[in-house]
């Protein structure tokens, strides 16, 4: 028995620190990401993947070209630049916490390892107000949308570049858990996130065309024709969630952060072009 | 000046569905394709002209769900006045009366009707006029209590599905309105998903690249 035990403890120890050596770093997710995207829509070059569902669906794309010719989110353009220009009642403005400018999408999500968490801009926005002795905004729709679409605009052309710094195990750790929630099924309709934009995308639900999850995060944020608003991306895994009748997370806890954080990753080198403008 | 040659038959069948005369003389008359057209453009419209408005109809009006809320209110006063006052009726009445500003007419009048119904029971059990069967009662309550903890456990690993909150309270009003049998159905079914979803979150909590897609980029 004893003898039984030993073994037992002993195999246990093994797989524990085999664990990290069998596991996949996230180089080589990314690689399995890119290559099983590219394999699916062989017709599609890479950096359209970046225009979503529109890069697989010639005729929706049709009708999205003729609307962006008169953006539903230029509104939003404008009141995000005139946020971002007004005052905060202490005399500061935004210009005091993002010294590069409006500009920085393309440097978020990043790995805070002072507050040891994912810094997502939304957040980073809210630190700002609250710094300057300004309520929070609400994080899925209304002016943070706006501002962020303003932010955005700023931002087209900037290259996706998510690090995981190396030196620190909980950044690792947090892109672990953002990819196992994209991964998991839940709600009860037993749906992962990967279940209609992996495994089925490109294939239709009802009449909807399901967009590959390469380029996801690109665009964002966005006028949905649905919400007949913008929205953020936080708005959308929460509507996706509840679509699968899971119930939802809050925009910008941990989970949805670090969700983004693993799918912004899968996204590295491609281009950001949000605002953007969606059914 | 050049003139458009003019499909006849098309104009002819134009003409009476719109007029509901026949423009051919009988003799002319043949199983015309047109004609069942006319027939089935002529039914869409009558349904129409009945199904539209019948759905104005139902829907409710603010008015119609004031209507309900101040006859809880006064049912709900009346109880506090016999010392039969239920607390769960008097927080329905505020959420009915939350949801008006929103609009949600029809969910508000159920609501307040559902806390005339624990009032009205309230009243009864005061009066004598129904006996609580206490088995039953509580049963219901143990039944609830265990849905509710069992969907706690489902939120604490994130699995909690997003029917089952509203289940519970279904159970509760339906308990509190005496209806103690549904009310058990209702919170069996409740704990029945919060514990698929615990069990579910539990199988995914290893989730990773999937096979197939390993497979497919080999």
């Amino acid at each position: 028995m004893k003898k039984i035990l030993t073994t037992m403890t002993a195999l246990g120890v093994g797989c524990l620190l085999a664990a990290p050596l069998i596991a996949s770093t996230p180089d080589e997710d990314l690689a399995t990401w890119r290559a099983y995207f590219q394999k699916r829509f062989p017709q599609v070059p890479a950096e359209d993947f970046a225009n979503g569902v529109y890069s697989i669906d010639p005729v929706g794309r049709e009708n999205w070209e003729a609307i962006e010719e008169f953006p539903p989110y230029e509104a939003a353009i404008e009141n995000g630049e005139e946020m971002w220009n007004t005052p905060f009642a202490n005399g500061k403005t935004y210009a005091e916490c993002f010294p590069d400018g409006p500009g920085v999408e393309g440097q978020y999500p990043h790995w805070d390892k002072e507050k040891g968490m994912v810094m997502t801009l939304p957040l980073a926005i809210n630190n700002c107000r609250e710094a300057n002795g300004e309520k929070p905004l609400k994080y899925k729709k209304g002016p943070i949308a706006d501002l962020l679409a303003y932010m955005a605009y700023e931002s087209r052309g900037q290259v996706i570049n998510v690090e995981i710094p190396a030196d620190d195990p909980r950044a690792l750790a947090a892109y672990e858990q953002g990819k196992q929630f994209y991964f998991a099924r839940r709600g009860q309709l037993n749906f992962s996130c990967a279940s209609c934009h992996v495994g089925n995308s490109g294939t239709t639900l009802r009449t909807e065309i399901l967009s590959p999850a390469l380029g996801h995060t690109t665009h964002f944020p966005v006028y949905r024709s649905k919400w007949g608003e913008m929205g953020t991306l936080h708005r959308r895994f929460s509507g996706c969630n509840k679509q699968v009748r899971a119930v939802d997370f809050p925009a910008q806890g941990e989970e949805y952060r670090n969700l983004e954080y693993f799918m912004t990753y899968m996204n590295n080198g491609m281009e950001l072009n949000g605002p953007g403008a969606r059914k | 000046m050049a003139q458009a040659p003019v499909n006849k038959n098309l104009n002819f069948g134009l003409a009476s569905a719109y007029l509901g005369c026949e423009a051919r003389p009988e003799h002319e008359r043949s199983p015309d394709p047109m004609k069942t057209q006319t027939l089935t453009m002529r039914l869409i419209i009558a349904a129409l002209l009945i199904a539209i408005p019948a759905t104005s109809a139902l829907a409710t009006t603010r008015q119609e769900a004031e209507e309900v809320i101040a006859e809880a209110r006064t049912q709900h006063d009346k109880a506090i006045a016999a010392g039969a006052a239920d607390s769960q009726a008097e927080q329905m009445i505020e959420e009915a009366t939350a949801l008006l500003s929103t609009r949600q007419y029809t969910k508000a009048k159920m609501i307040a009707y559902w806390a005339i119904r624990q009032t009205e029971y309230a009243l009864q059990v005061q009066s004598g006029a129904a006996v609580v069967e206490e088995d039953k009662a509580a049963m219901a309550e143990s039944l609830i209590a265990a849905a509710e903890e069992a969907r706690k456990k489902a939120a604490s690993v994130g699995g909690e599905w997003i029917a089952v909150g509203d289940m519970i309270k279904n159970a509760q009003t339906l308990a509190g309105a005496g209806e103690f049998d549904k009310a058990i159905d209702e919170a069996n079914a409740a704990r029945f998903q919060a514990e698929r979803g615990y069990e579910q979150s539990m199988a995914e909590k290893d989730a990773g690249f999937p096979q197939y897609m390993l497979n497919f980029v080999k």
